[in-house]
């Protein structure tokens, strides 16, 4: 546990590819389970955060930064000037940039954002794959879900007609 | 996108906006049924957000075959140029995520698309069946087109493909007009289903249908919302509340008596939030010689039981049948505004019709708690002589056979009677049960100010009478200031009617 500025608590949270990252316990606690971990004092030492490698946890942590609610005059002053409105426009656009990411990122950042519940960062990616599989055919769609069709034709005929109502 | 909004390009934040656009859409000439379908979609941006926003809130553009089409795999061979669908590696990430996260984004499609990706494989399949169903009629409407659009008959068919529990279905683009067996079997359904979310918004008209009973069987509600029905709740004292789980109620247009609302409350043992939306003020344009009209405007005042204000703008007509009107208004019994809330009655564009007088009638030994009656006249440049053709009419006996009066005596008191346009409504609105005197006072010379005179009788305390000054301009109208943007009465120069002192 470090302090980096006063009144700044950090929370060091720990890879499992050996890389630590320090962060401000305000950020570190978008995540809704590192705050639990907080709250019950589980996070006397560095948190290790299983699954998530260095990479995709320094994206989660970028997403937490911008995302914490800016409080105090350092660091995002700008906010105070800022009406509510305009900010919540320039998050939107920062989002659909930090989102611009290759398929494989994108479903390790739904995972980590899953694991460590941060509902802001799981409905970015989960509504980014939505919008992505929109306007695309079926077979498209399958290819960018990396799906393998295991039907047997007479099988993917029975389900449509089952659903017809759907595919009208 | 507002989730919503149904296309139109006003933004209401409030109910009281929304109160406030449907009557200002009264000075456009529209009729009642317009201007209620002309709100719905305001009323319905009140509601909880949809779970997934309508695919194309344009309810007139219905081409929503054109994307996520899951239905043909060599229609498009451009759109292999997406760069979305190229940055493949060849591994197979959607399978290591696990089925909770699948069914995460199945719930963030649209109703058809979710079902779509049963063709994907077995295992959408799986995660699909295993996801609970969430129903929109917005995004169901489609192929078929607006016009010849079944949406009973489809959400029925939905759910019945769908094996697991439902979480929630939404109706706000259905009028259930004559569908009323297809959906008491649908809510039905969805009661068997364990279903947690309904809101259920019935397209007018009409506007007092009967909601289904099967409702009472949704005892998994967790939020109900319903808009626009006649909700007959049994008196009855069950056992155990038929909503044990109902944390979240919205009452939306609906009639509902007091009682029956006491009786639902009964049965809704965890409700957190309740909310009520109903008009307070409201405007209507009338042809009052008009049967067909009238009986529209019984329907109406019943159908805003928490009415306060209402504007009544008498529409000139050629045909009349007033002794049909006044059969009709002499058989109606009172509805609820009448006996709990109505305060203020302004009739524009009075010409001291029959018919009109009729109606006041009605009002005025109705409206238990009627405070204050304005009148403007037709054509404001011709107060005075409008006035003055009244107070012939009033002079010769006339008008009081506009009054309804039940078996109470009307006494008239009217010291400058000759001129006052205002003393023919006095007789013309008797009570119910109480002699009322009224005093005439300045009548007269209230007319010769050019402001349109009225009177009033009620069947408690006091009632007061005012000239009300023409104030239809849009401008007023919109002016958010403004209390009651319809009319300024003018308290000021008001006079009383009293209570004789026997």
């Amino acid at each position: 546990m470090a302090t980096r500025e006063a009144g700044k608590k950090m929370i060091m949270l720990k890879s499992p590819d050996g890389m630590e990252f320090e962060v401000e316990e305000a950020v570190a606690m978008e995540s809704q389970t590192i705050r639990k971990m907080i709250e019950d004092d589980c996070a006397d030492t560095a948190i290790l955060i299983p699954n998530i490698n260095s990479k995709i946890l320094s994206r989660v942590i970028e997403y937490c930064n911008k995302h914490v609610p800016t409080t105090g005059a350092t660091g995002a002053a700008a906010s105070d000037t800022v009406a509510p409105a305009a900010l919540a426009e320039d998050l939107k656009i920062w989002d659909a940039e930090f989102i611009k990411v290759n398929r494989a990122t994108r479903f390790n950042l739904i995972q980590a954002a899953s694991y460590l519940n941060i509902k802001g960062l799981l409905d970015l990616t989960s509504q980014t794959t939505i919008d992505t599989i929109s306007d695309n055919s079926l077979e498209e769609i399958r290819s960018f879900l990396s799906t393998k069709n295991d039907y047997l034709p007479e099988e993917e005929q029975t389900i449509r007609r089952e659903n017809q109502w759907a595919f009208q | 996108m507002d989730a919503a909004g149904g296309g139109g390009e006003e933004v209401f934040v409030n109910y009281a906006q929304i109160e406030e656009y449907f009557n200002n859409m009264a000075l456009e000439g529209l009729s009642a049924q317009e201007r209620m379908d002309g709100i719905v979609s305001q009323i319905t941006s009140l509601l909880p957000a949809p779970f997934v926003p309508a695919p194309d809130d344009d309810d007139s553009d219905d081409s929503d075959d054109d994307h996520f089409s899951l239905t043909s795999s060599d229609s498009e061979d451009t759109a292999a140029d997406r760069p979305a669908v190229q940055d493949g590696d060849g591994q197979d990430h959607i399978s290591r995520l696990p089925d909770d996260l699948l069914s995460n984004i199945i719930s963030r499609l649209p109703t058809k698309e979710a079902a779509r990706t049963t063709v994907l494989s077995t295992r959408w399949r799986c995660v699909w069946a295993a996801t609970p169903l969430l129903v929109d009629d917005a995004h169901l409407r489609a192929a078929d087109g607006p016009r010849h659009f079944h949406a009973v008959r489809a959400v029925s068919r939905c759910v019945a493909a769908h094996p697991g529990p439902v979480r929630a279905v939404r109706f706000t683009r259905t009028s259930f007009y004559r569908q009323e067996y297809a959906l008491e079997r649908l809510i039905a359904s969805l009661a068997a289903k364990k279903i947690q979310d309904l809101i259920l918004f019935n397209r007018p008209w009409p506007l007092d249908m009967p909601l289904p009973d099967s409702i009472l069987g949704c005892a998994s509600l967790t939020r109900l919302y319903i808009g626009v029905w006649r909700w007959r709740f049994p008196d009855t004292t069950a056992l155990r509340p038929a909503f044990p789980n109902l944390e979240e109620l919205g009452l939306f247009h609906s009639i509902i008596e007091d009682r029956e609302v006491d009786a639902l409350l009964a049965h809704c043992p965890k409700l957190k939030i309740l909310s009520f939306a109903k008009f307070e003020i409201l405007a209507v344009k009338v042809r009052l010689s008009h049967n067909m009209e009238v009986k529209m405007l019984h329907t109406l005042l019943r159908c805003f039981p928490r009415l306060e204000t209402l504007h009544i703008m008498s529409i000139q007509s050629t045909s009349t049948d007033g002794v049909h009107s006044a059969e009709f208004w002499e058989s109606q019994s009172s509805c609820d505004c009448l006996e709990s809330h109505l305060k203020t009655l302004v009739l524009h564009g009075f010409q001291g019709l029959n018919c009109e007088l009729l109606f006041l009638g009605y009002i005025l030994k109705n409206g238990k708690v009627l405070k204050t009656l304005g009148m403007v006249y037709r054509d404001s440049d011709d107060v005075v002589s409008e006035a003055g053709r009244m107070s012939c009419s009033v002079g010769e006996g006339d008008a009081p056979s506009g009054g309804s009066s039940g078996s109470d005596d009307v006494v008239v008191e009217g010291g400058p009677v000759s001129g006052s346009a205002g003393e023919g409504n006095v007789s013309g609105g008797s009570t119910g049960s109480h002699d009322v005197v009224m005093e005439g006072g300045p009548v007269s010379g209230s007319v010769s100010e050019g402001d349109a005179p009225s009177g009033g009788g009620t069947g408690s305390d006091v009632i007061y009478v005012c000239p009300a000054s023409p104030s239809w301009s849009f401008q007023n109208a919109i002016d958010l200031s403004v209390e009651d943007p319809f009319c300024v009465l003018r308290r000021a120069r008001a006079w009383r009617a009293s209570r004789a002192e026997a």
